[in-house]
């Protein structure tokens, strides 16, 4: 696509976004006369972190706002007399009342609950102010952090991205695998974000516990649908992770001893109200014990994973505010010297949030995210060193202006740069050394974005923004100009162009509107629907069915063009109470195409390979389904229920005979319960229930015999043309706080866990192999020669996982 | 699965000590497909009568009726380059086996055509004769326990790759007059370039996983003999093992998906849809041998 037709297509957008936000506000366009702006922070008033998302409700009005993720709120009223309602989940509604007679500013510090178990009183301003029903937003899902804290953990590690799984239309291909899918969406396709910096790999331990310390995390919101304008690169969710701001009223220290891992944190005022800083580490331990073992192999045994994540502010004024937070974690696995295997991200955020008046609120974030992998083997005159790195910088200015009391509008734009090292390996065989170097691969990715947030009537409200991102990959670095071929087979390498530092190798450029309206039905009622299209530039090669820590990120190029989503989703929301217990109820169904899949010859060589490129084919991807969540928010019982239908599929020339085929991740039902009970103030018991179809797989039909192996084959050709058992699991917890002494700050907490209570064999996957060899064989059979043929199944975890974990804060 | 040794090295370490992952045969009926001529075709230049193998497929768990024999096929060898003809008769007395009626010959780089006649369709594959990588030496280490491997007597194969990208390998070994397929360990056995990723140790020493691959992580026995072929082979015919490979190692966390392995042979007439499954591959030798001391 040239630039030009681009730039005409970005001018005609910006004009028809104008003349929306003046046609249906027909005051805008005068002067605001009468009017003035109440604006502030919310936060809490314990630790004095900012409370994200919290309503702020006018009475008289009947109409409200809600704070952004700084915290910060604007609400522009005509002048006069209100009673404002701070309103948040899990704190006491504050009201203040105010005379509005000019521009003032507003700071609300909202108490905590003192306890759940208190029932609370529900009253129609609450419900009235709530989000799901509210906002033109939808395939929404936050968790906050108590309620993560809840869910049944395995080994006793709370786990963000375990209890993302839990929510409708999220899956995952199974025990131990990293990441996590989005309405069918792969792995690669989930923008998450740490304090605005993306995280690579959101794994440790090969997949099985998430990166982030939940002791430093405030907030975890998964968006599936609608993905607003500012936010762009893949092509399926936005999973927003955001760090605590640390506490600026008093010192904290809180932490965790548990089966597989410590955690400790702290965080306090560095000087009180003006700044304050947060700092949390974790490390598993069981490693320690190996130097003391008998056993030389053990005593080697080199295996842990840590994270450090620190993050301090500084207040300079009411209109200024730095935040400089970092992310460090790293697992490691090794025999002695012989063997090291590790890998870890890192990331570091800069932001600065800045007030330019009531009603135009600015951040401008600065982020390095790095994520590298080493392999090392070394014996005296042999070794082995490999090495893959992907780097990014980048700088987002944000604004969000305030317009007036109907009008929101977010604008601000994209500068990340790319440095992809896909491999160097250094081997040394007898003495002799050769290095390999693939060449780095650079790439930047720009974005310019606008978005308005709408209010047209009491009823009806819509939000519509678009996105213009532009991919350059630049040199240096070599083009590959491949043949066609029958697909499914390995590209001919033409000719390799040479392109020097900086000039283009590839370039392309995409608008993304996003489009979502929300129609009020009754006061709890909302029908919702949305259509966004995301693009993605950068693809995670990965040909196998759990990811790998060395699965490789690649940019797009002459050979591999961004992938393209197009979702359209429609939703019904309500709200309700029944038998004085408060509901909340979605049903939303979607629809997702993409464009430009990437999938892989047979037998594709992905790491460490000059020409990967040759070795991937480009298809089309399909996904569908129905969500249906019921949750229950407050009381003594909390919880929820989930339920998924769906189908992702993939059409890929060369695959499956170009029929569509299910993707290895399409899970047709998924039922999910969550519950918790909190007993007493003492006694707190949580459970989670999975039930989910089995993953598809290919079965081979018949049998080819070759120089004494025997080779899976299916007669047809299909691919994932079977499924595998169904995949349910029961999961159990229990909470006790011994009761507190009133006088001392120590508090505590045991939480007792038993994952897989039933010892359910759930399949991972279904393996077919010839018989193996006799653990004691007679001489005879010292040799492999069966040809005899067994399916295997695999499963990753097939008994209970018990768990206990202390806690503590003080 | 993790196609690189040394990273199959790595997870098993991890599997051992973290997993309480559990595997388990069980009973599936994927039904049988249709059957299909199968090409077994391993010739090798210079070594004597060269035999190869046609069968029909059967169902992949027929563990009780294995690969139906094809007896009434017509096959032929030609070296593209010379010429020169080489037929391959039946021999009743092994249903399936052809025999080659004389030695094959040819130089590096001689193009070889195989050609099969059977019910009416002429299937042909070609292969390329690569130059030979010698073994230098055979030597027997005694290895203290570690990395899973017990206490004990083991062989290392020595062997330098020749300068120049490309050159593709097959170790296979016999333990006292049997062939020791070693399912789980093809993919050590299979170095391209003295290593696992082209060019990556270009014209070094065989590193060590290469070296290794003769062993099991037992012992060898005091008497034992080992017999030990290295193959130099062409790289499509690498590929297909490769291929053979992954499928026969797919499993754990890591496994690729279930894909059918792509051979080289095809039906003469491309009007014609029935093709071969299987592999036809020239290759060269170089043997060697040692008893355990």
């Amino acid at each position: 696509m040239s630039i030009i037709p681009i730039r005409t297509g970005i001018f005609s957008c910006l004009f028809f976004f104008l003349t929306l936000v003046f046609i249906f506000n027909p005051e805008s366009a005068r002067s605001q006369t009468g009017k003035a702006t109440v604006s502030g922070y919310i936060k809490g008033a314990e630790d004095g972190e900012a409370l994200i998302g919290a309503g702020i409700y006018v009475e008289e009005l009947k109409t409200g706002a809600t704070s952004n993720v700084y915290g910060f709120y604007s609400l522009t009223l005509p002048q006069g007399k209100y009673t404002l309602k701070f309103i948040f989940l899990g704190y006491q509604t504050q009201i203040k009342t105010i005379d509005l007679k000019e521009n003032m500013v507003l700071n609300a510090e909202l108490e905590e609950e003192v306890r759940q178990t208190k029932e609370v009183v529900i009253t129609g301003e609450q419900t009235e102010i709530e989000a799901n029903v509210k906002t033109t937003q939808m395939g929404v899902n936050k968790l906050d952090i108590k309620t993560i804290n809840r869910i049944p953990p395995l080994l006793g590690e709370v786990d963000i991205i375990r209890s993302i799984q839990l929510l409708p239309g999220v899956t995952t291909v199974g025990e131990g695998a990293s990441g996590f899918n989005v309405r069918g969406g792969s792995i690669d396709q989930n923008l998450i974000l740490l304090d605005e910096a993306p995280v690579y790999n959101s794994s440790h331990l090969f997949g099985f516990f998430s990166v982030f310390n939940p002791d430093a995390v405030k907030d975890v919101k998964l968006v599936k649908g609608g993905i607003p304008a500012q936010y762009g690169g893949r092509i399926s969710s936005l999973l927003d992770i955001r760090m605590k701001e640390g506490n600026n009223k008093r010192l904290e220290l809180k932490g965790g001893i548990g089966l597989l891992s410590s955690r400790f944190s702290v965080e306090g005022p560095i000087k009180k109200e003006k700044s304050s800083f947060i700092l949390a580490g974790r490390r598993t331990y069981f490693d320690l014990a190996f130097p003391i073992s008998s056993d030389e192999q053990i005593k080697k045994t080199v295996a842990y994973f840590y994270d450090l994540t620190a993050k301090v502010n500084y207040k300079f004024d009411e209109k200024n505010t730095l935040f400089l937070s970092g992310y460090f974690g790293r697992d490691k696995f090794g025999f002695g010297s012989a063997f090291g295997f590790e890998w870890g991200n890192a990331t570091t955020t800069l932001r600065w949030n800045h007030i330019f008046g009531p009603k135009l609120f600015s951040n401008i974030t600065a982020f390095y995210s790095n994520y590298d992998y080493q392999l090392n083997i070394e014996s005296n005159d042999d070794a082995f060193n490999w090495r893959s790195t992907i780097e990014n910088l980048s700088f987002k200015p944000e604004f969000t202006w305030y317009l007036n009391d109907k009008n929101t509008i977010t604008f601000g734009g994209q500068i990340l740069h790319y440095d992809f090292l896909p491999g160097k390996t250094t081997i040394i065989s007898d003495g002799e050394t050769r290095v390999n170097r693939l060449a780095d691969k650079f790439a930047f990715e720009n974005s310019l974005f606008i978005s308005n947030d709408q209010q047209i009537s009491r009823r009806i409200g819509i939000t519509y923004g678009l996105r213009y991102s532009n991919f350059l990959n630049v040199g240096a670095g070599t083009k590959l100009i491949l043949a066609d071929t029958t697909p499914g087979i390995k590209k001919r390498v033409i000719e390799k162009q040479r392109i020097e530092t900086n000039k283009v190798l590839a370039g392309f450029n995409n608008l993304e509107p996003r489009f979502s309206i929300k129609y009020e039905l009754t006061e709890n009622t909302s029908l919702k629907a949305s259509y966004n299209r995301m693009a993605q530039y950068i693809h995670l090669l990965s040909n196998t069915q759990a990811s790998v820590p060395l699965d490789v990120w690649t940019p797009s190029s002459n050979n591999i063009m961004p992938q393209i989503g197009d979702q359209i989703a429609l939703g019904y929301f309500r709200n309700f109470s029944f038998g004085g217990q408060e509901f909340e109820f979605s049903a939303e169904t979607f629809y997702k195409e993409m464009q430009n899949q990437i999938d892989y010859i047979d037998g594709a060589d992905l790491l460490l390979n000059q020409t990967v490129e040759a070795e991937l084919m480009s298809g089309f991807g399909r996904a569908y389904g129905l969500e249906l969540f019921l949750k229950k928010r407050k009381g003594k019982f909390t919880g929820w229920i989930s339920y998924t239908l769906a189908r992702s599929e993939r059409q890929v020339a060369g695959i499956n005979n170009r029929d569509w085929y299910p993707t290895r991740f399409d899970k047709t039902h998924n039922l999910y319960l969550v519950g918790n009970y909190e007993l007493n103030e003492r006694w707190n018991f949580g459970a989670n229930f999975i039930f989910s179809s089995g993953v598809p797989g290919t079965f081979p039909t018949n049998r080819i015999e070759y120089q004494g192996f025997v080779i899976p084959h299916n007669s047809d050709g299909l691919r994932n043309n079977y499924r595998l058992p169904a995949y349910h699991r029961l999961d159990i917890s229990a909470t006790y706080e011994p009761r507190a002494n009133e006088n001392r700050k120590w508090k505590s907490s045991w939480t007792f866990g038993l994952y897989n209570v039933y010892s359910r064999r759930n399949p991972f996957g279904i393996y077919f192999r010839q018989e193996v060899p006799k653990e004691n064989p007679t001489p005879a059979e010292r040799v492999d020669q069966s040809s005899n043929t067994e399916a295997i199944r695999f499963s990753v975890l097939g008994i209970p996982v018990p768990a206990v974990t202390y806690n503590f804060t003080f | 699965m993790i196609r690189n040794p040394f990273l199959y090295a790595a997870f098993c370490v991890f599997a051992g000590l973290f997993l309480v992952s559990c595997e388990d045969a069980i009973t599936i009926d994927p039904g049988k497909g249709k059957s299909e001529l199968a090409v077994d075709a391993m010739i090798t230049v210079d070594d004597g009568l060269q035999e190869l193998r046609l069968t029909l497929t059967s169902g992949y768990f027929d563990n009780a009726n294995p690969a139906t024999a094809v007896t009434e096929a017509r096959v032929l060898l030609i070296n593209i380059n010379t010429l020169d003809t080489f037929q391959f008769l039946h021999r009743p007395e092994k249903p399936g086996y052809y025999r080659s009626s004389r030695q094959i010959s040819g130089n590096t780089g001689n193009i070889f055509g195989l050609f099969v006649e059977y019910r009416g369709d002429t299937l042909n594959g070609f292969s390329r004769l690569s130059r030979p990588t010698k073994i230098d030496s055979l030597y027997q280490e005694e290895r203290p326990a570690e990395f899973g491997n017990e206490a004990g007597k083991y062989v290392y194969l020595l062997a330098r790759d020749s300068a120049g990208a490309g050159d593709c390998c097959w170790i296979r070994y016999t333990l006292n007059g049997k062939e020791n397929l070693q399912y789980n360990r093809l993919n050590q056995s299979l170095p391209i370039d003295a290593s696992f990723n082209p060019g990556a140790a270009d014209g070094l020493e065989f590193i060590y996983p290469v070296r290794n691959s003769i062993n099991t992580n037992k012992s060898y026995l005091v008497g034992d003999t080992l017999g030990v072929m290295l193959y130099s082979i062409d790289p499509e015919h690498w590929r297909f093992l490769k291929e053979m490979d992954i499928q026969l190692n797919n499993q754990g966390l890591f496994a690729n998906p279930q894909a059918n392995v792509r051979g080289n042979m095809s039906n003469l007439n491309p009007a014609k849809k029935t093709g071969a499954l299987g592999c036809f591959g020239i290759c060269r030798v170089s043997k060697a041998g040692v008893r355990i001391k």
